[in-house]
């Protein structure tokens, strides 16, 4: 893992919040379900708004959901 | 696979056996008739053409978002490799003539619609290789 990548809690979060898929949060945050799969493995870093509104979905702070290694 | 993928596997597939049969045909008619009449051969290029009814036999992805800012990432990044293949590709023409021929040769303008064929085609092929890539392979949902 390359330095300053950005890991994230999401697939944890949304077994915590009640199960729901990732096409629920997919389009709670108005994104296709790939980009989740994408962003739960680490393959794609979301821009700030995305950041931001998905970590409104968990009703959590931002650095709660994403760190910087 | 979401839609740009399967747009991006069938104008890559349509692209290639463009490509094949057209080098074929060439190589047949330089073989019978020589140059340049073996330039004839190109326009089986034109077979690429069918990349444009994907748009068509593709409909809209299902759900409420078919595109968002990753598709958007992923298509800019297209667009830039595709225009840099192509531009690259005239560059180097230009360049192996000038080698090839000299500065003082001359080369036939009939050379120059293939030329432009030729970027066109590198270019989608480009295109569909780095949509491809920046999708991920395969593009299965691999967890629920």
């Amino acid at each position: 893992m390359s330095p300053n990548e950005l890991t994230n809690c999401l697939c944890r979060l949304r077994f915590e919040n009640g199960q729901i898929t990732q096409q629920q949060l997919a389009d709670k945050v108005s994104v296709t379900r790939q980009t989740i799969i994408a962003i739960e493995s680490g393959k794609y870093a979301p821009s700030l708004p995305l950041a931001f509104k998905l970590a409104q979905a968990f009703s959590m702070k931002i650095e709660d959901v994403f760190q910087l290694l | 696979m979401n839609r740009s993928q399967k747009i991006a596997w069938f104008t890559l597939i349509v692209a290639s056996i463009g490509s094949i049969i057209s080098i074929i045909v060439v190589v047949l008619l330089a073989a019978k008739f020589g140059f340049p009449k073996a330039f004839a051969g190109f326009a089986c290029m034109a077979v690429t053409g069918l990349a444009g009814l994907a748009g068509v036999i593709f409909k809209k992805d299902k759900g409420k978002v078919a595109f968002d800012e990753r598709d958007k990432d992923i298509h800019i990044k297209a667009s830039w490799a595709g225009f840099g293949a192509s531009y690259g590709f005239v560059g180097l023409i230009c360049m192996s003539a000038w080698i090839a021929i000299g500065p003082d040769g001359t080369v036939s303008v009939n050379l120059l619609p293939n030329i432009f064929i030729g970027a066109m085609i590198i270019m989608i092929i480009a295109q569909s290789i780095t949509t491809l890539i920046g999708y991920g392979r395969g593009g299965k949902n691999v967890s629920e």
